[in-house]
């Protein structure tokens, strides 16, 4: 399994870091949607954000979204999705 | 507003209901097509104007056909997830008050769902695709949840009508999407009209209640205010149109003074409601679209 680039997901934490209002470090196992750090209104804006530091379209239909609860499984689908493995 | 006068307003909203009522099937002369020479939106009001940002008119004007069908997606998608919100409150004891008027709101929401549909299948291949949630988001409890849906209502709805209120009486657009507009006015003038006492009613029985959680819901109708703004940048409508590097123009579109102005202005009502309402401790700022 390949995970994004630190610089990557230095990007993604500063994202999700404005969106919930917190400075605190976020565990790369922790549930993202549990601790409402990301929500169904920032979510759009979040798929756009990583579509950008991918490089390639992220396809909500053909990915496992539960990859987007965690950091982990987030470097995990920047990585997929910039290899071309969702294409 | 008391509650006599609540009633009141809800009777004298039913009767117009009643008086204004159209069968939206028969309502509209559809043309053939739709010409491409003509704004399918007001320049003014295409999310990269004031910005310098595309100069090539014939970008414009395919943005403007592309934004038309975003609006009108954005519309069917949005509502059809509020009035199953609203469905659920009919009818239950905590809306017993609302009822008659509820059928109107949801008859009328349905007509408009059907011809926002109707033009986008007709002219453009049909609506864009909604932008769903996958995840399981918790919930606030009955009351607040009550608050969120019907303050929501209330976003979107003032959003769309400072379109439509523009669109339904610009000569450069063609006929039919001026008449789409201009019903689309009339309808959402009552439902702003019931809106806005009903919000303030719920929000006052969830403070009652429950008042630890005035703060959460301030965030989420303030996240859901910018939300709405960014649904208006559609890189799917700057993709099609052929707009250059779709995701960054969109970025820089949005964070544009000119646009930032605009933002306040399509909230500018909805949001001085909150504030006198005691809804919202301090008023929306664009700030927050960028957050």
């Amino acid at each position: 399994m390949s995970t994004a680039d630190s610089e990557s997901m230095r990007t993604v934490v500063a994202f999700l870091r404005r969106c919930s209002g917190s400075t605190e470090e976020i565990d790369g196992d922790r549930d993202l949607i549990e601790a409402r750090i990301l929500d169904s209104l920032t979510l759009v804006e979040f798929l756009l954000l990583l579509e950008e530091i991918a490089g390639a379209p992220i396809d909500l239909a053909r990915i496992d979204v539960d990859l987007l609860r965690t950091l982990n499984g987030i470097g995990t689908l920047i990585a997929d999705a910039a290899s071309g493995a969702h294409v | 507003m008391t509650d006599d006068v609540f009633t009141e307003t809800l009777a004298r909203l039913s009767v117009k209901s009643r008086s204004d009522h159209y069968n939206p099937y028969t309502r509209f002369s559809w043309p053939t097509e739709v010409s491409t020479e003509r704004w399918w939106m007001s320049p003014e009001y295409l999310t990269v104007h004031g910005t310098g940002l595309v100069e090539d008119e014939n970008v414009l004007r395919a943005l403007a056909r592309q934004e038309t069908i975003n609006l009108f997606s954005l519309h069917v998608h949005g509502i059809r997830d509020l009035i199953s919100a609203v469905c659920q409150r009919m009818h239950t004891p905590g809306f017993s008050d609302y009822n008659e008027y509820l059928h109107h709101f949801i008859g009328e929401e349905n007509s408009h769902m059907w011809f926002f549909a109707e033009f986008c299948d007709r002219y453009a291949g049909g609506l864009h695709p909604p932008t769903a949630f996958p995840l399981r988001t918790d919930s606030r409890g009955d009351l607040w949840d009550d608050v969120a849906t019907f303050a929501r209502v209330l976003v979107f709805e003032e959003i769309f009508d400072f379109y439509n209120s523009r669109m339904g009486r610009d000569p450069r657009l063609p006929a039919i999407l001026r008449d789409i507009h201009a019903v689309h006015h009339r309808d959402e003038s009552r439902h702003v009209a019931f809106g806005k006492p009903l919000v303030r009613r719920l929000h006052e029985r969830a403070r009652e209640a429950d008042p630890g959680r005035c703060g959460e819901i301030e965030r989420h109708i303030k996240g859901y205010m910018s939300y709405s703004v960014r649904s208006l940048y559609s890189p799917r409508a700057f993709r099609a149109a052929g707009v250059r590097k779709p995701l960054e123009t969109r970025r820089r579109a949005m964070t544009h003074p000119a646009r930032r102005a605009f933002h306040a202005r399509a909230l500018a009502r909805v949001n001085k409601y909150f504030v006198n309402s005691g809804i919202l401790q301090a008023a929306w700022e664009d700030d927050d679209v960028h957050s």
